[in-house]
């Protein structure tokens, strides 16, 4: 597979890194040259100039490309070169922020410009974390067969009783199951002999989430289970409005922003949210609005400082739980780990639906975890894979990678090691990143020839 | 002030309805009324209105494509004085009623569709068995006009000041692009006009089914779209005592009250529209916990000996006074005092926005109720930013202002013309329901004035006049009329 980039920034590059294990060819096209430098460690042809110009596409090898992917900072340059791209036989992909060319967070609306799939980084981050929220737990989260797998990151709380546990032995509840951890910022997949050392976080698979409660209490996260009531928005920014819309019905929300503009704007695209002109790193502000029985604090203004101060005194003065917008991807692990539950950045999340909608072909849902170090995908099983008819025992997994869940028809099977694997199967796999390419082998037709 | 553009703009207007004095005319003919008077009293006042709206509009003509808001206004409300004076001018030389005062009274409460009158009810018989059919005629059809006018100016003019017509004409402009708004205006207009006749048309064919004979029938489909309730008999709609007639009449009274660009998108298959809007909403939760109040009232305390019949008379009394008609079909100023009270304050509130209602209108009061939770919730959330919403739209702040100053401007003419009036000699309910009811374009009060004005001083006609006036025209389109005191320029 040859796939075009068009822009190399956080987004781009995250993509291109995926995909370049993923066993991709790939050109990149950059304008800036000190952008081009750091990216130069990437195996991958760079040309530098600007992602709509029609020649720069040509260097590219746009010509042979299977897939462009339009994702500058610019909407008309992503929508530009798609269409350009598109022309010359590409299937694209275009990151499109603006509100005046795209309501939903994937879309095919721009398609007859060229845009096959036109992805909005702010509304699918808005959308993620409104996930998050009505299932209550408030755990980074991602749902696979349908809504009946849902695999999440969830930090030890309870420290003592881990440090020195094996995977194994961990009393998990029915249902769940422990499939990797991190360690610092290197993952791994877990095997019950592994030995934890108390401070990871671990990447739980449940089928129910009922027992999420049960899977806090082995973790010693109390709050697991509250039920979001109310909950207040930092920042009316177009995820803070997108947020407050979608949670409005469901629960008190109060949305916050400092400036008067931008309070009048939302205020008038919500409609049951309450708008406070207020900043929420004052406190006055906070214990006006009640911080002490909000349920989730979420900041998504455009500052990450702002963002990491607001949710931090928020915690201070009694938020359940917090989420904070950040700007740069690799903030994420500093962020939880002065006490944010939950950092979300929108390119990383949009990095998620980008490489989903790359195998609509082979895989039905995808998604990457933590800073795409981790891949879980659902693989459609088909009568001539490698992995058909085959038991779960004499599948040779490489290191690295561990079965999640099958699902057949509409039901999730209780696997074990016997568990026979047939045509028609849904598997979901998590590997880690560098080993990918191996699985998606064994779902691969036999060659005939 | 362009005086010449204001001179071309009243001339228009009484070009525009002179030609009116042919009805009533043609109403003498058929009923064989003497040539000489119909001539005097209604050839001559058309052909002087002619005359002088020809002079006023050959001065003015070249500078009516200068008018400027100011000069719409002042010559709405300038117009509406002169053209009241006119319509005035039949009363006296038919001889209904030859003070001027009186007649003046009587075509201002057309013109403001109101419906108060100035001539006694004769002590033998009926008003037709001493009055013409002719000026009865025109006294209907005053109101008709004075109708058309004000749906016509609330939707062309208020709108763009005091916000009264703020749901249903700029909901509607903002749909399409603001550049346009002048022609649609136009087009608006037109299309409305379209629906007050075919209205009109309507009922006077169902009255007439309904037993009425045919000028019955168009004279009261006449007041009755227009929410104004002058009627051709001493006893009002009692007159007939029929079920069928009422309710007739009831339901065309709401027609008339509800904003009729409301009635245009029904008529356009949009019966969300009418779900939805909250306006009509708010509309329907008065009228019926006014009804029902007012039924119980009168049937605990045994004026009516059946609860169906207490609910028949609340009923209408409720629907004519909530929509600012002013029919009746029973003598209100003797009823209980709590329904007394329930009437007068429905004469506050009045109909719709966009209607031909008159008074404070459910649409403000609306507002204000939602401007009232706001300052309650902002005492909780002191930073909130709460705009306030009608439907699915905002209203913009400044026309909020612009409703609580008109509310304000209200309830002070109230009062002030109310100190006037017992200055008169007056009575205090007397003097509040009379200002209520003049001010609201109703028709009846309490006491003194509860079916006629014929015996109030002529001062305190004078001061009904002009609260009629003031209230047909909201307060500030009227008060325009003093710009020239301070707008030079």
């Amino acid at each position: 597979m040859y796939a075009v980039i068009g822009g190399a920034g956080e987004m781009g590059y995250q993509v291109a890194r995926i995909l370049l294990r993923e066993g991709f060819d790939l050109a990149i096209i950059e304008r800036k040259g000190e952008r081009i430098d750091e990216i130069s460690n990437l195996d991958a042809l760079i040309v530098r100039g600007n992602a709509a110009s029609p020649r720069v596409l040509k260097n590219a090898g746009v010509d042979r490309a299977n897939i462009y992917l339009g994702l500058t900072g610019s909407d008309e340059a992503n929508i530009v070169s798609c269409a350009i791209a598109k022309a010359k036989g590409c299937r694209t992909i275009g990151r499109i922020e603006s509100g005046d060319y795209l309501v939903e967070p994937v879309s095919g609306s721009l398609s007859r410009f060229g845009v096959d799939t036109a992805v909005c980084p702010d509304l699918v981050a808005s959308r993620k974390i409104a996930r998050m929220i009505t299932t209550s737990y408030l755990v980074d989260m991602e749902i696979f067969a349908g809504g009946k797998l849902q695999v999440f990151e969830l930090p030890i709380r309870d420290f003592e009783s881990f440090a020195g546990a094996k995977v194994g032995d961990i009393p998990m509840p029915p249902g769940s199951r422990i499939i990797a951890y991190v360690r610092g910022r290197e993952i791994f997949i877990a095997r019950p002999q592994d030995q934890l050392r108390g401070d990871e976080r671990l990447i739980i698979v449940c089928t129910d989430m009922r027992t999420i409660g049960a899977i806090g209490e082995v973790t010693g996260d109390k709050n697991l289970q509250t039920r979001v009531s109310k909950i207040m928005i930092y920042g009316a920014t177009r995820v803070g409005i997108d947020l407050a819309k979608s949670m409005e019905r469901r629960c008190e929300v109060i949305l916050m922003d400092d400036n008067e503009e931008s309070c009048r704007k939302a205020a008038e695209s919500v409609k049951d949210a309450l708008v406070i002109n207020g900043s929420a790193t004052d406190e006055n502000v906070l214990e006006e609005e009640g911080i002490s029985d909000v349920d989730a604090f979420i900041a998504v203004t455009k500052y990450e400082e702002t963002n990491m101060l607001a949710s931090l005194l928020a915690k201070q003065y009694g938020a359940k739980r917090t989420v904070a917008l950040i700007n740069k991807g690799a903030h994420k692990s500093m962020f939880e780990r002065v006490g944010i539950d939950v950092a979300i950045s929108p390119r990383l999340a949009t990095v998620g639906v980008i490489l989903q909608n790359i195998y609509a072909g082979t895989a039905i849902a995808m998604s990457v975890m933590h800073n795409a170090e981790l891949k879980i995908a659902e693989m459609y099983v088909d009568a001539s894979s490698k992995i058909a008819n085959r038991i779960l025992r004499k599948v040779k997994l490489p290191e690295g990678a561990t079965i999640v869940g099958i699902l057949r028809g509409d039901a999730l099977l209780e696997i074990d090691d016997s568990t026979h694997i047939l045509p028609g199967d849904r598997v979901v796999i998590a590997t880690l990143a560098d080993v990918s390419t191996k699985i998606t082998n064994i779902f691969e037709r036999r060659k005939i020839l | 002030m362009n005086w010449r553009a204001v001179s071309g703009n009243i001339g228009t207007i009484l070009l525009i309805i002179s030609p009116s004095f042919l009805i009533p005319i043609i109403t003498g003919i058929i009923f064989h009324e003497e040539g000489i008077t119909l001539l005097i009293s209604y050839a001559v006042p058309m052909i002087i209105m002619i005359l002088t709206g020809f002079a006023l509009f050959q001065y003015g003509r070249y500078e009516l494509e200068r008018l400027r808001d100011i000069e719409a206004y002042f010559s709405v409300s300038l117009g509406w004085l002169i053209v009241a004076f006119f319509g005035s001018l039949p009363y006296v030389l038919s001889g209904t009623l030859p003070n001027l005062i009186d007649a003046y009274f009587e075509s201002m409460s057309g013109f403001a569709t109101c419906g108060a009158t100035a001539i006694a009810p004769p002590s033998n018989g009926d008003y037709l068995d001493v009055y013409t059919h002719s000026i009865f005629m025109w006294r209907a059809l005053t109101q008709w006009i004075g109708g058309i006018g004000i749906i016509v100016i609330s939707v062309a003019i208020l709108a763009r000041i005091l916000g009264g017509g703020v749901s249903l004409f700029k909901a509607e402009a903002s749909m399409h692009a603001m550049a346009k708004v002048r022609p649609r205006v136009v087009e608006y207009a037109r299309l409305l006009g379209v629906i007050y006749v075919f209205f009109t048309l309507l009922e006077t064919l169902m009255l007439k089914i309904a037993g009425m004979n045919l000028y019955d029938a168009l004279t009261h489909s006449f007041t009755t779209l227009a929410t104004g309730g002058f009627g051709t008999h001493a006893k009002s709609i009692g007159y007939w005592d029929s079920v069928l007639i009422e309710v007739i009449v009831m339901v065309f009274i709401l027609v008339g009250s509800i904003s009729f660009v409301l009635h245009y998108r029904l008529l356009k298959g949009n019966l969300r529209a009418a779900i939805r809007d909250d306006e009509l909403r708010l509309y329907a939760i008065t009228l019926s916990v006014a009804t029902i109040a007012i039924t119980f009232n009168l049937w605990l305390n045994h004026v009516y000996s059946s609860f169906a019949e207490a609910l028949r008379y609340a009923s209408f009394q409720a629907i004519s006074i909530h929509g600012t008609a002013g029919f009746t079909t029973a003598d209100f100023s003797s009823w209980p005092v709590a329904s007394q009270l329930i009437l007068v304050i429905l004469m506050l509130i009045g109909g719709c926005a966009g209607s031909t209602a008159g008074a404070i209108k459910v649409s403000r009061i609306l507002v204000l109720l939602k401007i009232g939770a706001r300052e309650i919730k902002k005492i909780v959330h002191p930073r909130g930013v709460m705009p306030i919403r009608i439907g699915d739209m905002i209203v913009p702040e400044e026309i909020v202002h612009k409703i609580s100053a008109f509310f304000f401007a209200y309830i002070i003419s109230f009062f002030v013309l109310s100190v006037m009036l017992t200055f008169t000699g007056l009575d205090i309910p007397t003097s509040l329901s009379a200002v209520a009811t003049t001010m609201g374009g109703v028709g009846p009060g309490l006491g003194a004035v509860s079916a006629t004005v014929a015996t109030i001083s002529p001062a305190a006609k004078v001061i009904l006049s002009f609260s009629m006036w003031l209230g047909r025209l909201e307060i500030f389109t009227a008060l325009m009329l003093f710009a020239p005191l301070w707008h030079r320029g």
